[in-house]
Parts: C-alpha cells; structure tokens; sequence
C-alpha cells in the first residue's frame, strides 16, 4: 500500500473562516429569490419555499421581474452595474447566499452567481425551458420534471446535480437537502477516483482540503504544453496515481460522480474556489 | 504595458491602448501611456479614426456599453477581436452575455494565467506583459554584506477567494519578520508601481502577499528585478504559470506564510544560497518572461 507524503505545493494556503464559504463550505446566511412576476407558479413555489426551506433567522430577499418586455441583457447589465456599488456597500456579494431562480427567463440570475462568489444558485423550472443548456450548466443544481431533466441530460453537458422534481413538495425537499448539505460537515472522507487506499492520506489534509492530487514529482511538468484548464484537468487526471476528494461535494456534484465525469468535478470544485495539494504517491 | 511591448518589439506597428473600464479613468497604474476613452463626441471621433485603421481590437477585462455600441454601430469589418480576463470582478462576468448582445464576434478568449483559468477554463491561458521602457532592470546583483533586504508592498486590497491579499497568520509572519535583526523589511504604501520597480532592484527578497493560493504581479516584478520571490502558489497556479509563459516551472520559493520567517533567517545567512536563488529569478524573467517573447505570444495569437 503506497504511503503519501507531502512535496512541491504550499502545505497550509490559509483561508480565513471568513471566506470559507466561498468554496461550499459555509451554511447560507440568506436565500435570495428570483421569481417570474408573470407566472403564478413561480409565485406560488417560491412562497412555498419561502415557508418551508428554513434558515436560522429566515433571511429572504426576493427579485421579482414583472416586465417581461425589458429582460434582455443590456438592460439587466445596467440595471446590475447601477445596483453594484450598493451591494458592495451592504456586502450583499458577501453573504453566503442561496439564489432560487424560479423558472427564469434569461441568464442573468446564473452569472449573478459569479458576481457574488460566495453564492450558490438552483434553478428550478415548473415547465419546459427556453435557456440553452450551456447557460443552464452554470448553475449548481437544476430542478425540473422528468421530460425536462431528460432533456438536460441527453445534451450530455457536464450537469453537477440535476433532481427530479414534479411536485412542488420535490422541489421543497430538493432545495432542503442542497442547503443541508452545504454546510461544514464535521464527517468527512476522501473519496478516491480510483478507488484505492493510501496510508496517511487524512493525516496530510484538513477538512478545508478539496482536493488531493497522488502523483510523481512531474506531475504538472507538461503544464507548458497545455493550452487551456481543460487540457490541464485531463492531463492530471490522467498521469496522476490517484485524486481524492473530499466527501462534502459528492452530494452537491451527485449527477457528475455518478457519471463518473472526473474532469468535471475537479474542474467544478476548482472553479469554485476548491483547495488542492499535490502529493507523491 | 503589452501595447506598449507590442509597438516597442515589432509585433505591431502600432499599438493603442484605450482605458475605458469601470475603475477611474484617472487611474493608469500600470498603463502610463493609456488613452482615457470616455461617452464624449471627441472621444468618439478618436475612437473612429482609430477603429479604422485597425486590424486587432483586444478588450480586456471589460468595455462599456457605450463602446461596444459604437464598435457594433461602425461594423466589425475583417477585424480580429479578442476577448481576454484577467480581473473578473463585479459585472465583468456578465461581459460575455453583453458582447454577445451586441454581436461581437470573438476570435479568440484568453485568460491571464494566475488564478483566472479555473473559472474560464475553456479559455487560452496567457501570460501577463510586464514592460516598462525604464525602472523595470535591476541596478546590479552584486552580492551585498549587511542585512537582509525584504520587499513588502501591498497593493489594493479585493476580497475574494483568490485576491486576499492578508491574513493574520501572513500579518504574524510581517511582524516576526520586522524584529528579526538580520532581515530590513522595506514596506511601500500608496508608492507608484513605477518607483517600487525602480527600488526593487536594491533588493534581495520579494514577497507576494497573495495569500490564497494565487499570485500577482509583484512576484514578476520580483523576478525582473533578479531577487528572491516568496509566495503562496498551489500547483495549479503554478501550472498556470507554465501554461501562459510556455516555460518550465517559475523558480518561486513557495511557503505558507507561518514558514516564512524562518525561510527568510535561512536565506540572510547563507548567502551563496541566496546568490543562487537571485540569478535563477533574473535569468528565468530574461529567458522566459522578457517583453519581446510574452509580445510575440500575442502576436502569435493575432495572427492566427
């Protein structure tokens, strides 16, 4: 059995508790809701969700687009640019926040995500959905019926978690469980690609590790010859010994793992902000 | 500063550079020779007898909306754009969607390769230029007696997941470091990246306070300046890094701030080592990172 042990990277990047939200660890502080004025199922689910999803001090805000005829994105960028010095001030980009998008219109509740990095976004549709799936794909979960999800699913985009949802009562329960899982678990493993076992693999990490790379010395030495972080992810994926992840992200990347669609782990939790060492196997 | 190797090095015959982001348009600290471009008539006029003439046009990071409207309103011609990331804050995220709104036509999207490719990694990954016509070469390398001489310089403090650039056990590490005797801790605020450039050449060791597992620019400025460069870089930064400059693995001493007083004390005493350390930082910036080369990677790109 190969014994790991520590070379080549920063051994303890530190990150404040702070900022550990940042990278799915944190609970929510606030779930902010994106609700289409227009449509009364997306009004009746997200009252629904706002009675039912707890939070400890029900921390909801809620963005309410009832004119249809100005959703474009020029519009909605300015509108965001003008907002963003006021949420700079309020820190509203700080809060770990949950955005709900109830069957929306357009992109731009899925790349706010981007703006606020501690934030993370469901989209959940009660009927079929214009957005194509390259947008839908930013977001971390997407709830939906069965026609839609299999619809999502054949288009063979790298999806972290899709879940069924025909009923409002799955969507409630869908979104309970996301935020349940978003926490800092105190039982933690590192779930292994390959499905072996290294001596003292926990003893090098912490629960603020996301990842851990096993490999030689040279495991990034034809990082040169790589155009892009896809081409990155592939090459370490496929001259690394072995790469662990820790066990809080199997939910949240459940529809990848289950595919086992490693490349898209790795890169969702480094996109996300995920900390990784590299050891020698 | 690449607009200003692309014209200096001959990989363009003429290179503007338009400063029309959301910071302060007076702001210019690494672009001294940068046009300020704002929703004026004249300014439009400009921009006009410029578009025309040219054959590239490299946003990067962001430009208003008023200016892709004027960019979709004058045509897009057989211009080659190219879109490139390199400080996704606030709204800049949402630029895609909005070039693509106004049609845009993206030849090419590139990514400055510090942290930025995780979160855009279908994107090439680019290196950053750093050219200044002066300040930027070391004075001598020449090995000194006396103390230890530490660059500290913080710059603009952004809060984020990689851009944190302080933390309590990086202010514990400043602090052991300011009372060792052995060690000059020279700390620069609100001092112009052009003057620390110029000092940094009386230096022995940079340090990058990044402390997330990224980098900025101060640990090439480091190593332009042939000193020691002390950061915080995990692997897939450091991969990064080879990545963008084509190179082999830059000759950082990479350490968690707790570790670096003592990396520091070990460096002031052995000073062959430190010798060592200084020349691989300026023949790794002359072979590797020098303008002329990171210029003609953009050239390379232009033309393809």
């Amino acid at each position: 059995m190969p014994t790991a042990a520590v070379i080549c990277v920063g051994d303890s990047i530190s990150i404040s508790e702070e900022e550990v939200g940042s990278n799915g660890r944190g609970p929510f502080q606030q779930i902010l809701m994106w609700v289409d004025g227009l449509d009364g199922d997306s009004k009746s689910l997200a009252n629904r969700i706002a009675r039912s999803a707890y939070l400890p001090g029900n921390l909801f805000r809620s963005v309410i687009e009832d004119n249809r005829q100005k959703i474009h994105i020029a519009n909605m960028y300015q509108l965001l640019h003008r907002g963003a010095s006021e949420f700079q001030k309020a820190k509203s980009g700080n809060f770990r926040t949950l955005i709900v998008a109830i069957n929306p219109q357009h992109s731009l509740p899925i790349l706010v995500r981007m703006i606020w990095p501690q934030a993370k976004i469901i989209c959940v549709f009660t009927r079929p959905t214009a957005l194509e799936p390259d947008i839908l794909i930013k977001a971390d979960a997407v709830l939906a019926n069965k026609t839609t999800i299999d619809n999502l699913a054949g288009r063979d985009q790298p999806f972290p978690l899709m879940l069924l949802a025909e009923q409002e009562e799955d969507a409630v329960a869908g979104i309970k469980a996301f935020i349940q899982t978003s926490g800092s678990p105190s039982d933690f493993y590192f779930f292994s690609i390959r499905g072996k076992r290294y001596e003292g693999i926990e003893a090098l990490s912490d629960r603020n590790t996301d990842i851990i790379l096993l490999g030689s010395p040279d495991l990034f030495s034809r990082a040169k010859e790589q155009k892009n972080f896809l081409e990155l992810i592939d090459h370490v994926l496929v001259t690394s010994d072995d790469v662990l992840i820790n066990s809080k992200w199997l939910y949240q990347l459940e529809t990848l793992v289950a595919r086992e669609d490693w490349a898209g782990v790795v890169g969702r939790i480094l996109a996300q902000g995920g900390r990784s060492i590299a050891v020698e196997a | 500063m690449l607009s200003d190797a692309l014209e200096a090095f001959g990989h363009a015959e003429r290179s503007i550079h338009f400063r029309a982001g959301d910071y302060d348009l007076s702001r210019n600290i690494t672009s001294p020779e940068s046009i300020p471009l704002a929703s004026k008539d004249r300014d439009r006029q400009f921009f006009e007898a410029v578009y025309a003439d040219s054959d590239v046009v490299h946003i990067h990071n962001f430009a208003p909306q008023f200016l892709l409207n004027w960019i979709a309103e004058l045509g897009f011609g057989s211009r080659k754009f190219v879109y490139q990331i390199h400080s996704p804050l606030l709204e800049r995220p949402l630029f895609d969607a909005l070039a693509e709104y106004h049609g845009i036509p993206f030849h090419h999207k590139l990514s400055i390769g510090h942290f930025h490719p995780r979160q855009n990694p279908s994107y090439e990954v680019v290196p950053n230029c750093l050219y200044r016509a002066r300040y930027s070469r070391p004075l001598t390398l020449q090995l000194r007696e006396g103390r230890l001489v530490v660059f500290y310089s913080p710059s603009t403090a952004i809060k984020g997941r990689w851009t944190e650039k302080s933390n309590d056990a990086f202010q514990n590490a400043i602090q052991e470091i300011k009372i060792n005797g052995r060690i000059q801790l020279e700390t620069f605020e609100k001092v112009s990246p052009q003057t620390i450039a110029s000092y940094r050449s009386m230096a022995d060791v940079t340090i990058d306070e990044v402390v997330t597992g990224s980098y900025h620019l101060v640990s090439y400025e480091g190593l332009a300046a042939g000193t020691a460069v002390v950061n915080g870089a995990d692997a897939f930064s450091l991969a990064t890094f080879s990545m963008a400059f084509k190179s082999p693995t830059p000759p950082f001493l990479v350490t968690s701030p707790g570790k670096r007083p003592a990396l520091l004390h070990e460096l002031s005493i052995d000073r062959s080592r430190l010798a060592e350390i200084k020349r691989t930082s300026r023949d790794f910036f002359d072979t590797w990172m020098n303008p002329d080369r990171v210029a003609s990677i953009f050239g390379e790109i232009y033309a393809r």
